[in-house]
């Protein structure tokens, strides 16, 4: 076979336009997804939130879709191609340099997200993510809507029950330490109540409970876990002087 | 006006020098990658210097403005010496020139405040992926023209390479970023990634591959002085890369519900890539057969022998990672990473350092100005480059074991710090190594000695 121009040009394009019907006109003819049972339209808060999500790179470390060898805390159903009807963009993601985010709605409060997003050492202090203080808390607010809109009907009934629970447990807080402990008391069922706990309280022990606590709880929660208003990034929000002020803390 | 832009080999000099600047600045922001993977909190929170914005601006400016470029460039010099001609026309070469730098100097700006269309490799806003579509169309003018006005018959492969990456990657560019969605560029539901993937995996496959491949069947037997092996073989490697390589997208997206079809297509066709890289290989090997030491001696053609060992390293890893066996493990991890550096940096990169020190002197009419430079250059890219691939290789590995057995992404970041440390140190090598490259090249333009004789450049050492 010798090597014209003419075969050169046409068969060069004739064999990568057969490439693209298979790889791209096919699928494109015959992909025809119908929306998944937890599928749900995106409100314009949301939607926004997605696009300041692709604008600025959160999926080069957080993909959208979990596998059937998944296991990490966010994965609770196998993703389905109906989960992202009309989407548009909606990001895959290749690369886990943080958890997968597709089923994150409603597992953290919305002040977890916003702590995260100022300063993600705030609320991980193993976390790679970078700060996003320079953000408007409006572009905030946003991308927590987005993050706690993931997984769609579930993540809505996750935020529901998240929110009632929150609402009881800070009134309790609020009637004095007897009260509270008498609510914490009866939310653990009777015969439980009444079993001796086997890990014993010994001075190792609590030393290893302290370390889980300073390393995990105490921004949030303050030093002996008898904080009730956030403190820090969500706090200086909650006090109206917006989140993009909130200085980053170092890890202490 | 402009009267430089007319003398001749002066697109392939622009396109040269623009790759080796774009070297340098791709390089130096995956540094700021790769420090902020080491130390997140090093730059506090300023807007330009997060990772999810300059990842984008190092990917596509090595990508675009580094190997692309630089490639494009020894391409323009090779085709009208393979067809004993001239460049149908120095301007169009500017001018294509001009429109493609344009879009790669859109990254750094753009990304940097924010403005990025997200999908991986098609993050250019959308007037920026007109410019670059633009300068292909101009590149395809040009080569048919110079092919038009060729005084010889026979057309060696490199001009096949050439003017196929041309044809092709203005199909593969604009589907892959789905132009004519303005402004996000991206389909509704699932079926963009199937666009993006084809795309992504594409701009390895029928941009850097055909353009790397090109060059080394260039130099390589031009500095063994020794003829091609077999042109059955590069008829055969030809085509089935073009056959081949652009069905083979959807393995990035494996574990992902696409229709299982599209899967097994993309499996069996990265396992078939094997056929069409190793006849390549196999081809260029036989040429230079007994003759390596004029390829290791030749500071060009040394690169250039060390990008197709890559080569070697890059498509045997590369068809077998598309296997659910093995992705199962490797997939999301920092295994990934490693494979996409050695591809673009490994192979394309070091057959376009080695394209870029052969064809310098012979566009520019001056010696290489410091053969050492390029040699240190050499070493420290190569040592560079061997440790990243070991030091993700062994991350990724890391990472996707602990995952498969329950551990969850953010309990595993600990464990791979030593890995992000040690992938830092290495970039510092390679940063080094692009801004040495830069430094020659400006210098053999501004100082180089003319060059003496004829003998097409290969007394340069």
């Amino acid at each position: 076979m010798k090597m014209t121009p003419a075969l050169l040009v046409i068969g060069g394009l004739m064999v990568f336009w057969a490439s693209v019907s298979v790889a791209i006109i096919l699928p494109s003819a015959t992909m025809d997804e119908k929306p998944s049972d937890i599928w749900e339209p995106w409100s314009q808060k949301v939607k926004r939130g997605n696009d300041i999500y692709v604008r600025n790179g959160c999926s080069y470390c957080h993909s959208q879709f979990i596998r059937i060898m998944d296991w990490d805390g966010d994965a609770h159903r196998i993703a389905q191609a109906g989960d992202y009807y009309s989407y548009q963009p909606i990001i895959l993601g290749t690369e886990r340099a943080g958890p997968d985010l597709s089923q994150d709605g409603g597992l953290h409060p919305d002040e977890w997200h916003i702590a995260h997003f100022v300063n993600p050492r705030y609320t991980r202090p193993y976390s790679l993510m970078p700060s996003w203080a320079f953000f408007s808390p409006e572009e905030i607010d946003a991308l927590t809507a987005f993050v706690q809109s993931r997984t769609g009907r579930d993540a809505d009934e996750r935020m529901r029950e998240q929110l009632k629970w929150s609402r009881q447990a800070v009134e309790a807080y609020r009637a004095g330490p007897d009260a509270n402990i008498r609510w914490i008391h009866s939310r653990v069922a009777e015969p439980w109540r009444a079993m001796p706990n086997p890990y014993t309280a010994d001075a190792d022990a609590l030393k290893r409970g302290e370390r889980i606590y300073q390393l995990d709880c105490i921004n949030c929660h303050g030093p002996t876990g008898d904080v009730e208003v956030l403190r820090g990034p969500p706090a200086a929000r909650a006090r109206g002087k917006g989140a993009a002020r909130a200085r980053p803390r170092r890890r202490a | 006006m402009l009267a430089f832009t007319k003398k001749t080999n002066s697109a392939s000099r622009a396109w040269l020098v623009a790759g080796a600047f774009w070297f340098a600045v791709g390089t130096t922001y995956g540094m700021f990658s790769a420090i902020h993977l080491m130390a997140p909190d090093l730059f506090g929170a300023t807007p330009g210097l997060v990772f999810g914005r300059t990842r984008p601006i190092h990917v596509n400016t090595v990508i675009f403005g580094f190997a692309s470029s630089v490639l494009w460039g020894c391409t323009l010099y090779a085709v009208p010496a393979l067809l004993r001609t001239r460049l149908w026309s120095e301007r169009t070469g500017w001018l294509s020139m001009f429109f493609w730098n344009a879009t790669v100097l859109s990254g750094p700006i753009t990304f940097s405040m924010g403005y990025s269309q997200g999908r991986e490799y098609a993050e250019y806003i959308w007037i920026f992926d007109c410019s670059l579509v633009v300068s292909l169309l101009l590149m395809i003018l040009n080569l048919v023209m110079t092919i038009v006005n060729r005084r010889e018959k026979l057309l060696y492969v490199t001009v096949w390479y050439a003017m196929g990456t041309a044809l092709w990657m203005a199909g593969v560019y604009p589907i892959g970023n789905v132009m004519w969605q303005v402004p996000s560029g991206a389909l509704p539901g699932l079926l963009d990634s199937v666009f993006l993937w084809f795309y992504g995996h594409n701009l390895v496959g029928l941009l850097l591959t055909p353009l790397a491949t090109g060059v080394a069947y260039f130099v390589v037997p031009r500095v063994t002085g020794t003829p091609l092996y077999s042109h059955t073989l590069s008829l055969l490697g030809f085509w089935g890369l073009v056959l081949l390589y652009s069905h083979i997208g959807g393995h990035h997206i494996l574990q992902a519900p696409i229709p299982n079809w599209l899967k097994t297509v993309s499996i069996v066709d990265s396992m078939g890539m094997i056929i069409p890289v190793f006849i390549v290989l196999f081809n260029l090997w036989m040429t230079a057969r007994g003759r390596f030491g004029s390829l290791w001696n030749d500071i060009g053609a040394r690169w250039i022998l060390t990008g197709l060992i890559w080569y070697i390293f890059t498509c045997t890893q590369g068809p077998l990672q598309s296997l659910p066996i093995l992705q199962k493990i490797t997939h999301f991890s920092n295994w990934t990473i490693g494979h996409a550096h050695i591809a673009v940096l490994g192979f394309s990169g070091f057959i376009a350092i080695g394209g870029l020190w052969y064809v310098l002197p012979l566009v520019t009419g001056r010696q290489l100005y410091s053969r050492k430079l390029a040699s240190l250059q050499y070493g420290l890219a190569l040592l560079g480059i061997t440790g990243f691939f070991v030091v993700l290789t062994i991350a990724g590995l890391l990472q996707g074991t602990a995952w498969y057995h329950g551990q969850i992404v953010y309990e595993v970041l600990p464990y791979i710090t030593p890995y992000m440390i040690s992938r830092a140190m290495l970039g510092v090598l390679i940063v080094m190594s692009a801004y040495i490259g830069l430094y020659n090249v400006l210098m053999t333009i501004w100082k180089g000695r003319p060059l003496m004789d004829g003998t097409n450049g290969r007394t340069h050492r």
